[in-house]
C-alpha cells in the first residue's frame, strides 16, 4: 500500500511539474500584459508535435530536442505576437478595456488554427513518442518508479530555474521585468515595449512548449491534448499567484499532489474534479492566490 | 445601416440557398456525414473514405442500372447541433435517397431527427441502443452493439477460465454501456466482477486502477474503452506488472492501437466485428482494394462504411430508388457476408449479428476460433 | 425615432423571408440564427454593455434547453411553460453562480465561468437518471400555443422570430433605460459610479442574471427546434461561439447581436464547403477580424455613419 501511494505522489509531482510550467507560461503574459493567452494550450500541444519532429524526422537526440522545440515553439510564438496581437493594441475601441477582450478572442483564434493545423499536418491520430526514458523502474518500497517521472520533473525544474536566473540577471529580462512593474517608466527609461513583449510572449510559448514535449515524451501527442492540461495549468497559477513565476511552480506540484492524492484514496474519476474545485476555491476566497498579496485595483 | 447589413446578408444567404447543383435526375444520391475534422476524425474519415471508395468503383462500371451514384459527403465536427444541420442539408438542399453515418451516437441521434421526420433511410454506424428503440421505421444498423460484443467477449473470457473478473472501463457512453453489457453477460454465467474500476478518457495515468485491480485477486480483466486510453492502460499494466489476460473491447482496436502499444499489447484478446486477418473471401477482396486505393490496412470503422454502401447499392440495385421498398430489403436480409460478420435484417433495423474474437501476437492482430 | 424605421422596415423583410422560397434547411438555419441572437442579445447586455466577461454562457443555453425539454416531456407540461421555466431556471442560476463569480475581476472573472460551465456540462453528462446522459434527449416535441403546433420549419421560423422581437424590444429597452446606463457606468468608471451611489456587485449580478435568462430562453427553442440535445452541444467551444458572436457583431451596440449570430452560424455552414480546412480558415479568421473590425461589424458601420 505504501508503495503504491509513493508511485501515485512521484507520477503527481511529475505531472505537477508540467502543470507548473503550464502555469508558468501563463503567467508570464498575465504580469506583463494582464493577458491570458488562450492559445496556450495549442503551444503545450505544439511542443509535443515539434519535438516529435525533432527526434524522429531529423533523428536529434532527445536532450537536445528540448532546446531546439523551445526555441521553435518560442519563435511560434512571437510571430502570432507580431501579426496578430501587438495590431490589436494599437486598435480603435471605445475603451481599452475592451483591448484584452479581443487580444482573448484573437489567441482563441489561434489557438484553433493551430490545433487544425497540427491536424492537418499530422493527421488526427495520437502519434507515438520514440522510447525515450527506457530504463528499468526503480523498485522502492515494493512499487515500480518509472524513472521517467523522476526526470520530467527534473528537467522542468530546470527549466523554471534558468528562466528565473535569465529574468533575474540578463538584461533582456531586466528589461522585461520592469515592463511588468510599469509599463510608461519602463519606456521612459528606455526599455523597449514591443521587444519586451515579443519576449513575453515567446518565453511564455517555450515553457509551455517544453511541458507538451516532457508529456509527450511519456504518453503521444494528439491534437487536442492542450485543452485539459491548459485548464489545469491556469488552475495551478491561480492556486500559487497567477503572475508570480514561484507561484507557479508551487501552485503546479499542489495540483499535481492533489490529484495523485485523491486518486489514490478516493477514486480516479474525481481527479479532474479537484482542479474544478480548487480552481472555484480559490477565485471565490483568495483570488490572489498563495503567494501574491491582494491586488488593490487602481483608480 | 446596421438594418442594411443585415439585409444584405439575409439576401445573399437565400440566393445561395437556391442556388441548387447542377445534376442529372436519373443520378443516385447518397449523403456520408460523419466527423472529418477534431480528434475523433478518423473514424468519420474511415467511414468516408470507404463509402468513397466503393461509390467510384461502382460508377466506373457505369453505376447500377446505368444511372451515376452521386456522394455527398458531410462534416458533422462531432457537434450534435452540427450534424443537424448538415443533415438538413444532405436531405433538403441536396435531395439524397440515403443517409450513412455517423458513427458517434450524439451526433447520429441528432441526425435521425431529421432524416425520421424527412422519412430517408439512414443507416448509423453508432452503437448507442437508443438508435432503433426510438420507433424509427428508415433506421438500420450494421454495426453489431454491444450487448452482442460483450456478450462474445465474455463467453470466450469464460471459456478460457476467467472467474474473478475485474472491468475497467472508462466515464462516458460507450464505457458505462460496455460495463452494463458486461454485466449483463456475466450474469449469465452466475459471475459477478471481484472489482470494477472507471477512468476518465484523455487520462493521462492509470496506475492506481491497475493497483487496485492488482491487489483485488482477479484472474482476468475485462477493458472497455477506446484506443488511445487502452495503449495507456496496456502499457501502464506491463509496466506496473499487472500480468493478467486481458479481454478487450472494440473500441480499443479502433485507430492506431497496435502502434501505440507497441510490446505491451502482446497477449492481449479483443472482440471485434472486423479483423484484417479474417479470412472470409469478402474481407480479403475488400482488404485488396482498400490497399489499392489508400496503401495502407483497412480498420474496423471503414469496414462498417464498406458493408453499409454495399448493401445499400444492393438493395436499390434489386427494387430500385423507393425508399419503403430499400429498407424492406435492407431488413428481411438473410446472412448477408459482410466485413463486419452476417447481416441479417431485423424488425427494429439491427442488421449485425454476431462477433470475432481477436488476439494480439507478435503486434498482429489474429483472429482464433471461439 | 430614428431607430423605429429601420426596425420596422428590418422586422417587416425578416417576415418575407420564408416567401422567398426556402428550403427546411435555410429555414432551419434562420430560425437557429434568430436562437443566437437572442443569447447573444443577453450576453451583449452582461458582455458588451456592463463589460463582465463570460465564457461560461452556453451552460444557461444548455439549462434552458433542458428544462423546457424534460418538463414537456417527462412533466407533460406545455411548451409556453418549458419556456418560461427554462428563462426563470436559467436567471436563478445566472444569479446563484454570479453572485460570488462576480466579485472578481477579468481574467479571474472568465476562468470562474469557465469553471461553471464546465459543471454543468459534467452534471448534464452523469446525472444520467434526469439528463439521460451522453445520448442525449431525442423526440423533443415541437412548440406549441393554444393547441397550434409549430410541426414546421414556416412555422418555427415565425416563432422564433415572434420570440425574437420581443426578446429585442426588452434589450432595447433595458439599454435605453436607467439599467442601461447603470451597466456603462460599471464598465466605464466603476469608481465613479460607486461614488454615485450605485451599487456595483447588484448591477453586475443583475446584468449577468437578465442575459442568462436570455440565454435560458434561447435554449428552450433551440431544444424545440432540434428536437434534439446533448451534453456535447454546450461545451466551452459553444460558450467561445456566443462570445464571438458578441465580439464580431458589435459590442454594446444594438444590432450586433443578429449581426454576429448570423455571420458565426453563416460562417460555420459555408466553411464546410472548404473540407477539411475549414475550422483552419475560421481561426485565421478570427484573428484577422480582431485586427481589422474590433468593434465589431455594427459597430465599425456605426463608426463610419458617425463620421460621415
Amino acid at each position: 500500500m505504501l508503495g503504491a501511494l509513493l508511485q501515485q505522489i512521484v507520477s503527481g509531482l511529475a505531472v505537477g511539474s508540467v502543470y507548473a510550467l503550464v502555469a508558468l507560461a501563463f503567467s508570464l503574459t498575465v504580469r506583463a500584459l494582464n493577458q491570458i493567452n488562450f492559445a496556450t494550450g495549442e503551444l503545450f500541444m505544439m511542443g509535443a508535435y515539434v519535438g516529435i519532429g525533432f527526434t524522429v524526422t531529423l533523428g536529434l537526440p532527445f536532450w537536445l530536442a528540448i532546446p531546439l522545440t523551445a526555441i521553435a515553439v518560442s519563435v511560434i510564438g512571437v510571430v502570432f505576437e507580431k501579426l496578430a496581437y501587438r495590431p490589436v493594441f494599437k486598435a480603435n475601441v471605445s475603451h481599452p478595456a475592451r483591448l484584452h477582450i479581443l487580444i482573448i478572442c484573437s489567441t482563441i483564434g489561434t489557438g484553433i488554427f493551430l490545433q487544425n493545423g497540427a491536424m492537418l499536418l499530422w493527421g488526427a491520430q495520437a502519434l507515438p513518442f520514440p522510447k525515450v526514458f527506457d530504463q528499468e523502474p526503480l523498485s522502492v518500497f515494493g512499487a515500480l518508479i518509472p524513472t521517467e517521472y523522476l526526470w520530467i520533473t527534473a528537467v522542468a525544474i530546470a527549466l523554471m530555474a534558468s528562466l528565473n536566473f535569465f529574468l533575474q540577471h540578463s538584461w533582456i529580462g531586466k528589461g522585461m521585468r520592469a515592463a511588468a512593474q510599469d509599463r510608461e517608466t519602463a519606456a521612459l527609461m528606455g526599455v523597449r515595449l514591443a521587444a519586451a513583449d515579443s519576449w513575453t510572449f515567446g518565453l511564455s510559448a517555450g515553457v509551455g512548449a517544453v511541458g507538451g514535449l516532457l508529456i509527450g515524451a511519456i504518453s503521444f501527442a494528439y491534437p487536442t491534448m492542450g485543452a485539459g492540461y491548459a485548464l489545469k495549468g491556469f488552475t495551478a497559477a491561480v492556486i500559487g499567484g497567477l503572475g508570480s513565476m514561484r507561484g507557479a511552480l508551487i501552485g503546479g506540484l499542489l495540483l499535481g499532489l492533489a490529484e495523485s492524492l485523491v486518486i489514490a484514496l478516493i477514486s480516479s474519476v474525481y481527479k479532474d474534479v479537484v482542479a474544478f474545485a480548487l480552481l472555484l476555491l480559490f477565485l471565490q476566497f483568495k483570488p490572489s492566490g498563495l503567494l501574491l498579496k491582494p491586488v488593490q485595483r487602481r483608480v | 445601416m446596421s438594418t442594411t447589413k443585415h439585409l444584405v446578408l439575409a439576401f445573399s444567404c437565400s440566393i445561395l440557398a437556391m442556388a441548387a447543383q447542377p445534376a442529372l435526375s436519373q443520378d443516385i444520391k447518397i449523403g456520408s456525414l460523419s466527423a472529418l475534422t477534431g480528434s475523433a476524425s478518423q473514424p468519420g474519415q474511415s467511414q468516408r473514405d470507404a463509402i468513397k471508395m466503393v461509390v467510384d468503383e461502382v460508377n466506373a462500371k457505369g453505376g447500377i442500372k446505368g444511372r451515376k451514384i452521386q456522394l455527398f459527403i458531410e462534416d458533422d465536427q462531432l457537434q450534435p447541433t452540427v450534424a443537424a444541420n448538415a443533415a438538413r442539408r444532405l436531405v433538403f438542399q441536396n435531395d439524397v435517397f440515403a443517409v450513412i453515418g455517423t458513427p458517434n451516437s450524439p451526433t447520429a441521434l441528432s441526425a435521425m431527427e431529421v432524416t425520421m421526420e424527412a422519412k430517408v433511410p439512414h443507416l448509423v454506424l453508432g452503437v448507442a441502443p437508443k438508435v432503433t428503440q426510438m420507433g424509427n421505421p428508415y433506421v438500420l444498423r450494421v454495426t453489431p452493439t454491444d450487448s452482442i460484443l460483450a456478450a462474445v467477449l465474455v463467453d470466450y473470457a469464460v471459456k478460457k477460465g476467467a472467474r474473478k473478473i475485474a472491468i475497467l472501463s472508462d466515464s462516458s457512453d460507450y464505457g458505462k454501456g460496455g460495463l452494463a453489457s458486461a454485466l449483463a453477460a456475466l450474469g449469465k454465467h452466475n459471475i459477478k466482477p471481484v472489482i470494477t474500476e472507471s477512468f476518465n478518457n484523455e487520462d493521462k495515468d492509470f496506475a492506481s486502477q491497475i493497483n487496485k485491480i492488482k491487489a483485488s485477486g482477479a484472474d482476468s480483466m475485462i477493458l472497455w474503452g477506446f484506443y488511445v486510453e487502452g495503449a495507456k492502460i496496456v502499457t501502464a499494466a506491463h509496466k506496473l506488472g499487472l500480468g493478467l489476460p486481458i479481454y478487450a473491447s472494440s473500441g480499443v482496436l479502433q485507430g492506431n492501437f497496435l502502434e501505440l502499444a507497441g510490446a505491451a499489447a502482446e497477449g492481449v484478446t479483443v472482440v471485434s466485428y472486423y479483423s484484417n486477418a479474417d479470412t472470409a473471401p469478402q474481407t480479403k477482396e475488400f482488404i485488396a482494394k482498400w490497399k489499392k486505393a489508400y496503401n495502407t490496412d483497412p480498420n474496423p470503422v471503414a469496414g462498417l462504411g464498406y458493408d453499409s454502401i454495399n448493401m445499400l447499392l444492393a438493395a436499390i440495385g434489386k427494387v430500385g430508388t423507393d425508399r419503403e421498398k430499400v429498407v424492406a430489403e435492407l431488413k428481411s436480409l438473410k446472412n448477408y457476408p459482410g466485413v463486419t460478420g452476417l447481416k441479417t435484417g431485423a424488425a427494429d433495423g439491427e442488421l449485425g449479428q454476431g462477433g470475432i474474437i481477436l488476439q494480439i501476437k507478435q503486434g498482429v492482430a489474429e483472429a482464433v476460433a471461439q | 425615432m430614428k431607430t423605429y424605421l429601420p426596425l420596422a422596415i428590418g422586422i417587416l423583410l425578416l417576415s418575407f423571408l420564408p416567401v422567398l422560397g426556402a428550403n427546411p434547411y435555410t429555414l432551419h438555419i434562420y430560425s437557429l440564427i434568430g436562437i443566437y441572437a437572442i443569447v447573444a442579445m443577453g450576453l451583449n447586455l452582461v458582455f458588451g454593455y456592463a463589460g463582465q466577461i463570460s465564457l461560461g454562457h452556453a451552460a444557461y443555453f444548455a439549462v434552458g434547453a433542458y428544462i423546457s425539454a424534460l418538463a414537456t416531456i417527462d412533466l407533460g407540461l406545455p411548451f409556453w411553460a418549458g419556456l418560461l421555466l427554462a428563462g426563470i431556471a436559467a436567471f436563478i442560476m445566472g444569479f446563484v453562480v454570479g453572485t460570488p463569480s462576480l466579485k472578481l475581476e477579468g481574467s479571474y472573472l472568465g476562468m470562474a465561468t469557465i469553471g461553471f460551465g464546465e459543471i454543468v456540462k459534467m452534471t448534464l453528462v452523469n446525472w444520467e437518471a434526469v439528463t439521460r446522459g451522453p445520448t442525449g434527449i431525442s423526440r423533443i416535441p415541437h412548440p406549441s400555443l393554444f393547441g397550434y403546433s409549430f410541426g414546421t420549419p414556416t412555422a418555427k421560423y415565425y416563432l422564433v422570430l415572434g420570440i425574437g422581437i420581443l426578446a429585442f424590444l426588452v434589450y432595447w429597452n433595458l439599454v435605453r433605460s436607467h439599467y442601461g446606463s447603470r451597466f456603462v457606468a460599471v464598465r466605464d468608471s466603476p469608481k465613479a459610479a460607486a461614488a454615485m451611489g450605485i451599487d456595483l456587485q447588484r448591477t453586475k449580478v443583475m446584468a449577468f442574471a437578465i442575459s442568462t435568462a436570455f440565454a435560458g430562453i434561447g435554449g428552450s427553442l433551440y431544444a424545440h427546434l432540434n428536437r434534439y440535445i446533448a451534453p456535447d452541444a454546450f461545451g466551452l467551444g459553444e460558450s467561445i461561439n456566443l462570445l464571438i458572436m458578441t465580439v464580431i457583431g458589435g459590442m454594446g451596440t444594438l444590432a450586433g447581436p443578429l449581426v454576429g449570430a448570423a455571420i458565426v452560424v453563416y460562417l460555420r455552414e459555408t466553411l464546410t464547403m472548404l473540407k477539411d480546412y475549414n475550422m483552419l480558415i475560421y481561426g485565421l479568421l478570427l484573428m484577422v477580424l480582431m485586427i481589422f473590425v474590433p468593434r465589431g461589424l455594427v459597430g465599425t458601420a456605426l463608426l463610419f455613419w458617425r463620421r460621415t
